[in-house]
């Protein structure tokens, strides 16, 4: 387990490395110097901005060196400071991110809450009406463009029915709650960015429990749990199920580039402070520091949330937990 | 062969209906201009963010304009970027894969590391930061989505590949002393044709929502080109007193990608028997 | 005479496959007495594994019907049973080994736990002493690590031993053998087959033992049934049938064994291949590769009928004329 676990991380250093290349690369995309741009295009970055932009990618030096420096200083998660405030790129960062992933882990939990019922009766209860409406619900998932969804729940939910706010984490009021009137508030906040990112990750995740547990209920080792008189319900809860959710644990690392991206666009829609938000409006700025510093950090989260369902995956399946032994 | 595949075409459900909802949108984008009497750019501000009726059937924008003649014309921008996005991606997806899986060692390590780089990027913000350098275009767009979306096709090709030059035909084409080249047209991609023609189908579903999704926060297709996520944008704004501004763009965008994956998976169904 | 503990009585099961229905076993009557052996002979394809697990009602639902016919386990018939003492009788009365160690233990739970599982659901409760000297009895070696063991940290050998100690944990009286030694290698055949039968005179168990393989129950069998294309051509006591085999069949493949003192030579085969089940001759299903073949045999279906104390379908003893046919 533990030499799984080094091999697992050693792995994840090349892709470290081509992610600061990425990023690096990304910002010699502009034409001419960045820092050209930067006066050209926002009159809020001072000339000492652009002076702290040069030493930061280390723009007169060849592009090795450039590259080199900004690696240490990229160890050190020193992503410069904002053009539009002033303030650390990484502080700026901190003070969103506890909200974006507030908004995607509700999200992941959601999905797995009601893909997996649905799926399992799907499976169950193979070609009735309600598998074929989850087929119907699938390509409705995978075909909805969310921004629309999004503006739809606004509408219905939030305007004509006025069950709950549209935008923001908190009413203005929030100070003087009560701690439960608090949470309250903030679900209600939740309510609406979380049951439209899920929605897509829903269909997916639905359908591929329900195509794995057929897949499973299929195999020898169904046939024994039932030939030695299991009941048919622990037969799929305990027998079929534990084998399909080995598989899904990977998803989540497969998810999440999805439900990342998405907060990007949710949290402009809904006018949600979180990361997302933060990096979109750096990119309507040109506030390069923070774009560099977003795309980087959601790169990494990537990587974080991929290397512990790889944890978690080897912890599930004893085949790999025992390997060896 | 050619004839029991288009037999079992013309059976499939999903793919009958996704090629009918497609060619139905192909003939109302070709027919835009015959279709609608009013110009989809024609402003009218007298009739400024009406709701539907019999002369605005899906009502006037915040410049009066009719949404119906823009929806219309939106449906070209969509099938255009969505096809040729995908169009790109295929031409580089394919040629890493059919190269890394090819000459396997070294190459193939390489073209997959930087695959698995690029998969830790949420696509979405990738395309965003290139955005933010460049100047949001038709054109960029269209580039960005495609040099963003090539990663899956090519681990596909790549993975067909590996298992095909195990298989029995490869060797002795090698034997033969075919060449190179001739051995990646001739004999690879006739074999990778039908799982990368499923996953490009069903890609065009997913670049028409990119695209709609970037237009939509206003660093896709500018305006005034009617674009569906233009149009829904402008919704945004106007979301407290026009709803019909929201509502049919998105069924528009839903229609045509829902085509794309009807399609996209019954042809999965016609092209590969094993799954019946 | 008491009755009989199994009793089928002119079975019948379709499967559906690509479309076209395939008649796997064709009005099959048998008969099991308490604590008898009764080996099913016949080539892969023959219906015998589709009979043997018809009697658990362990076909899968979707594809495969019974459209006639009776399995009668101690006086209650075991089709028209509801599901709970349906599950009663798996794993309880009646119990299954199956032909691969490898895919017949679920991969993600101890063996341990599959084990006491079965014993629980029959009414044991949860016993680790009872579990261990389970294992010990099918010769386990080390039970305490066995026990704690996934499947794959064990031998096929011992998977198998664990899939017999899973079959009789609850003292059956009837055990089904679906080719239990076909994965092994051949000196743990012997090694099983000898377990087999020790544990059969230790729990008085009868026994339905399904193989391709003559040689197997030569031995090992009171009595045998031998199978061709979803009907039984011959049935009688082994030792009649090994030493003077009615059926041309038979004849064909008891000549098809191999000999220890017979040396060199090639063995002979049976010409041809078993029928497609979907379209089976018409006539007599063997007459296309019977050697002894003439007239009647293309355009009249033998009937199973008594000859010289057992049964047989051939022409060669019963005219069709004088069979009514």
């Amino acid at each position: 387990m533990p030499a799984y676990f080094a091999k697992r991380l050693l792995f994840l250093v090349p892709l470290l490395v081509g992610i600061t290349l990425v990023t690096f690369g990304v910002m010699q995309l502009a034409p001419g110097k960045p820092t050209d741009m930067v006066t050209d295009m926002n009159v809020k970055a001072s000339a000492e901005a652009k002076e702290r932009l040069i030493k930061l990618y280390g723009l007169d030096k060849p592009w090795h060196v450039q590259y080199w420096d900004w690696l240490k200083r990229f160890a050190r998660l020193d992503f410069g400071r904002s053009f539009r405030d002033d303030r650390p790129v990484l502080r700026k960062i901190g003070e969103r991110l506890p909200a974006t992933l507030l908004l995607n882990v509700s999200s992941l939990l959601l999905i797995f809450l009601i893909a997996l019922p649905i799926g399992i009766l799907s499976a169950v209860k193979q070609d009735s009406l309600w598998d074929k409406s989850l087929t119907v619900f699938v390509f409705i998932g995978f075909s909805v463009p969310t921004i629309w969804l999004a503006l739809l729940a606004m509408i219905t939910f939030g305007l004509k029915l006025g069950w709950l706010p549209i935008s923001g984490l908190r009413s203005l009021t929030y100070d003087e709650m009560s701690l439960g009137a608090q949470c309250l508030d903030l679900a209600r906040h939740l309510a609406l960015p979380v049951l439209v990112s899920a929605f897509t990750g829903l269909a997916g995740l639905s359908r591929y429990v329900r195509n794995g547990l057929l897949e499973v209920i299929r195999q020898d080792y169904i046939r024994t749990a039932r030939a030695k008189g299991l009941p048919e319900n622990r037969v799929i809860l305990k027998h079929a199920l534990r084998n399909t959710l080995i598989p899904v644990v990977t998803l989540v690392g497969l998810l999440l580039p999805d439900l990342i991206g998405g907060s990007f666009i949710f949290e402009t829609i809904f006018a949600y402070p979180g990361m997302g938000r933060l990096g979109f409006d750096a990119i309507m700025a040109r506030d390069y520091p923070v774009i560099m510093g977003v795309g980087t950090i959601a790169a990494l989260l990537t990587l974080v949330g991929n290397f512990l369902a790889d944890v978690a995956y080897a912890y599930v399946d004893p085949r790999i937990r025992y390997q060896g032994k | 062969m050619w004839s029991l595949t288009l037999q079992r075409f013309r059976k499939n459900k999903l793919a009958l209906a996704g090629s009918a909802i497609l060619a139905l949108l192909v003939l109302l984008a070709l027919l835009a201009p015959v279709l609608v009497a009013m110009d989809p750019l024609q402003q009218d501000v007298v009739q400024r963010l009406r709701p539907p009726s019999w002369s605005h059937w899906m009502g006037t924008d915040d410049l009066g304009r009719d949404v119906f003649s823009r929806v219309l014309f939106g449906t070209r921008i969509s099938l255009v970027v969505g096809i040729v996005a995908v169009g790109l991606a295929l031409l580089i997806g394919t040629s890493a894969g059919l190269v890394a899986g090819f000459y396997g060692g070294w190459v193939d390590t390489l073209f997959m590391r930087l695959i698995d780089v690029l998969l830790c990027f949420p696509a979405i913000f990738l395309i965003l930061m290139v955005i933010a350098f460049l100047e949001p275009n038709i054109l960029n767009v269209v580039v960005i989505i495609g040099l963003t979306s090539w990663m899956g096709l090519a681990r596909l090709v790549r993975g067909e590949c590996l298992s095909l030059r195990e298989r029995d035909f490869m060797s002795a084409a090698r034997a033969l002393h075919l060449s190179t080249p001739r051995l990646l047209f001739v004999h690879l991609l006739p074999n990778v044709a039908s799982p990368v023609l499923v996953a490009a189908t069903l890609g065009v579903g997913g670049a028409i929502l990119t695209e709609s999704a970037l237009s939509f926060l206003g660093l896709g297709v500018q305006p005034p080109t009617a674009s569906w996520g233009n149009i829904l944008a402008v919704g945004k704004d106007y979301i407290h007193i026009a709803w019909w501004l929201s509502l049919f763009p998105g069924l528009a965008i839903l229609v045509t990608v829902l085509a794309f994956n009807l399609l996209g998976e019954g042809l999965r169904d016609v092209l590969d028997p094993r799954m019946d | 005479m008491a009755d009989p503990l199994l009793k089928i009585e002119n079975l019948s099961v379709d499967y559906r496959r690509h479309g076209k229905r395939v008649h796997a076993v064709r009005d099959v009557s048998l008969e099991l007495n308490e604590g008898e052996t009764l080996g099913v002979v016949g080539e892969s394809g023959c219906g015998k594994s589709t009979l043997a697990m018809a009697v658990l009602r362990l076909l899968p639902d979707r594809d495969s019907r019974i459209p006639g016919g009776k399995i009668f386990f101690r006086s209650q018939d075991l089709l028209a049973l509801d599901a709970e003492p349906l599950r009663r009788i798996r794993g309880g009365q009646i119990a299954v080994i199956f032909q691969d160690p490898f895919s017949a233990l679920n991969p993600v739970l101890t063996v341990g736990d599959q084990l006491e599982e079965s014993m629980e659901v029959h009414g044991g409760g949860r016993d680790r002493a009872k579990t261990l000297s389970l294992l010990e009895r099918v010769r386990l070696p080390d039970p305490e690590r066995i026990y704690r063991a996934y499947p794959h940290q064990i031998s096929g050998g011992q998977r198998q031993r664990a899939c017999l100690a899973l079959a009789i944990a609850n003292r059956p009286a009837l055990l089904i053998a679906d080719e239990p030694t076909t994965a092994l290698d051949v000196t743990l055949q012997k090694e099983i087959l000898d377990l087999l039968d020790g544990l059969r005179r230790d729990l008085k168990m009868a026994i339905l033992f399904i193989t391709h393989n003559m040689g197997l129950v030569s031995q090992r069998t009171d009595r045998l049934a031998v199978m061709y294309a979803g009907e039984i051509v011959e049935r009688g006591k082994t030792a009649d049938v090994m030493s003077a085999p009615l059926h041309p069949y038979t004849a064909a493949l008891l000549r098809s064994l191999p000999r220890l003192h017979k040396s060199a030579g090639k063995l002979p085969i049976i010409p041809g291949q078993p029928p497609d089940l979907s379209a089976v001759p018409g006539g007599c299903p063997f007459h296309p590769r019977c050697p002894r073949v003439f007239d009647p045999c293309a355009e009249h279906i033998p009937a199973l009928l008594p000859h010289e104390g057992r049964s047989v379908s051939c022409h060669l003893y019963h005219s069709p004329v004088a069979a009514g046919r």
